[in-house]
């Protein structure tokens, strides 16, 4: 039961008052007389030993209290508090040796809480430290890196600065290739056309002239045969010449004959003479006749030589006609294929075109991004200069941290905590 | 050239063309104009100087027209007929005679040579200067080189 001291001072008080009616009244009825004036004495006797017997219980509890806050006050947290104090009232004294023990074991383990802390601080701080030089070193080279980076952001701004100028050149060139392109495409198409309609005449001129062909290899075949009949009349004029010569001939033997016969024979060489005459003149008839023929031969011959020559050259026109006819078929056919390939490089082109106007917005694309990317880098750099700054700030604080630990440390190394065994604790 | 119909066989002439010059002999001492064909090589006699033609069957002897008329045997182109000679009208020897061209019969007398030569005459006919030869004198001449050339050979 707990009872406070106020109560046990009223308690004592009523003791000693109970002591000093009591005790004379015991006194009276043993017999024994008391005077007056004994009885403040027997108050003061009571009144004394019981101060005498609890200020000694208190002494000695306030004499190891001391003790105890003394080795605290030392940092000694190690010693228990160890008062023994049997009482079947505790009082405010109990609860402040209580408390003590209590105080006591709670700053033990605080500053146990604050040494585990305070050495894992110190390493943490050490190894903040040595994180942050190695952040710092590594800043550095990021920055370093960065710094590269911004350098080779701004010559690859460079680069496709140049290399969007040369695509868009190349675009330019590429679209003045379409239009040429198309341009060809139709010319190609007209050439195809006008190729087509000029086969188409060549074949019908070519068919007439096959048919002219034709015409004059007929005349040639008729002046040949007109040749080897005026052959064939010139034979017989040299046969109607040599009877002529034969019949002069006969005459004039007839005429020698008749000469020789004399008399008789004067009729038989008017008969001669007269035929004489007839074969002179069928001979000079004749060779007016062979004369005309042979003129008419010559010219016809000389006619033959020049068809024989128009022959050979008709022939040999129908065959550079009919190599003509194949080399217009050839054009028409080479023609006809540029047309097409024409067409494909038109289309091949125009898809170029279109390309290269999607690769100059891509260029575009990329130069935004490039010029995004050297912001972004620049600002990346002067985050990563901050950062090291930053970085360096954080190495003194860290080294302010590790030497507060240390401080700390030293602090408590004053304190000795121990255990509740009394085993001894730093 | 023509002669009148009414003209005695005796007074007419042959004439004929040999190397270029007319030539005319007396008809009535000329048997037949053959055609000239190819010549025979007469035994003993070189073909340069005769040969033999077949005239209805006999060996009618030919001299060369450069041996009887003394011409150069290189400009002579070759002969177109043959005069077949019979001096005498009652037979004997027959001799035969290369002509470039027969010209025809004319009107004229034959003549007899006086000198070594054949030629008895040079008389113009028509404007043309023509040499009228001796048929007996060309039988003789062509006798003479036959032996000649015998004898050389021998």
């Amino acid at each position: 039961m707990r009872v406070s001291l106020t109560h046990k001072f009223v308690v004592g008080a009523c003791v000693v008052g109970a002591a000093v009616v009591g005790f004379p009244l015991l006194l009276g009825r043993a017999g024994v007389a008391v005077a007056p004036w004994a009885t403040p004495f027997v108050a003061l006797f009571v009144g004394g030993a019981l101060g005498y017997f609890f200020s000694r219980q208190l002494t000695r509890t306030f004499q190891r209290l001391h003790g105890v806050t003394d080795a605290i006050a030392r940092g000694d947290l190690s010693k228990p508090v160890a008062i023994e104090r049997v009482s079947q009232f505790p009082d405010e004294i109990d609860s402040l040796v209580h408390s003590i023990e209590g105080m006591v074991a709670g700053l033990r383990a605080l500053v146990e809480h604050v040494q585990t802390t305070s050495d894992r601080v110190s390493q943490a701080a050490g190894e903040l430290m040595r994180s942050t030089g190695q952040v710092s070193t590594g800043n550095e080279e990021i920055s370093a890196t960065v710094s590269e980076l911004a350098r080779s952001v701004i010559e690859q701004q460079k680069l496709l600065h140049d290399a969007n100028t040369a695509i868009r050149e190349i675009a330019s060139t590429i679209e003045r290739n379409s239009d040429r392109a198309r341009e060809a495409f139709g010319f190609a198409a007209e050439a195809n056309q006008k190729a087509n309609s000029g086969v188409d005449v060549a074949r019908l001129a070519i068919e007439k002239m096959r048919m002219v062909f034709e015409g004059v290899e007929q005349s040639v075949a008729r002046v040949f045969d007109l040749e080897a009949k005026t052959r064939h009349v010139n034979q017989i004029t040299s046969f109607i010449t040599s009877v002529a010569q034969r019949t002069n001939l006969l005459s004039l033997n007839a005429s020698i004959e008749a000469a020789r016969a004399g008399e008789a024979g004067r009729g038989f060489a008017v008969v001669a003479e007269e035929i004489r005459k007839l074969a002179e003149s069928a001979g000079e008839s004749a060779e007016e006749i062979a004369k005309l023929i042979s003129e008419i031969e010559t010219d016809t011959h000389e006619v033959a030589d020049e068809m024989r020559e128009s022959s050979l050259g008709v022939r040999e026109g129908r065959e550079d006609i009919d190599t003509i006819a194949h080399s217009l078929e050839h054009i028409r056919s080479a023609v006809g294929e540029a047309a097409t390939r024409a067409e494909e490089i038109f289309l091949g082109a125009d898809s170029q075109t279109q390309d290269i106007e999607r690769m100059v917005g891509a260029m575009d694309e990329v130069s935004r991004a490039a010029e995004t990317n050297g912001v972004a880098i620049e600002g990346v750099v002067n985050t990563s200069q901050r950062q090291i700054v930053s970085t360096q700030e954080m190495e003194g604080c860290s080294e302010t941290v590790t030497e507060l630990a240390e401080q700390l440390a030293e602090v408590l190394r004053r304190f000795e905590t121990g255990d509740v065994d009394g085993r001894a604790a730093s | 050239m023509s002669a009148p119909a009414a003209v005695a066989a005796e007074e007419r002439l042959l004439t004929f063309e040999v190397a270029g010059s007319l030539y005319a002999l007396p008809i009535a001492c000329v048997v037949e104009v053959a055609e000239a064909s190819a010549l025979a090589c007469i035994p003993m006699l070189p073909l340069e100087l005769a040969g033999v033609l077949n005239f209805h069957g006999d060996a009618l002897p030919v001299m060369r027209r450069e041996t009887l008329l003394d011409l150069d045997a290189q400009e002579l182109p070759e002969p177109s007929h043959v005069l077949v000679l019979a001096p005498r009208p009652n037979g004997g020897a027959k001799l035969g005679l290369c002509a470039d061209r027969i010209e025809g019969l004319v009107v004229g007398d034959g003549a007899r040579s006086v000198g070594a030569g054949p030629v008895a005459e040079r008389r113009s006919i028509d404007g043309r200067l023509v040499f009228v030869l001796d048929a007996e004198r060309l039988v003789a001449r062509a006798a003479e080189a036959i032996e000649a050339s015998l004898e050389w050979s021998e």
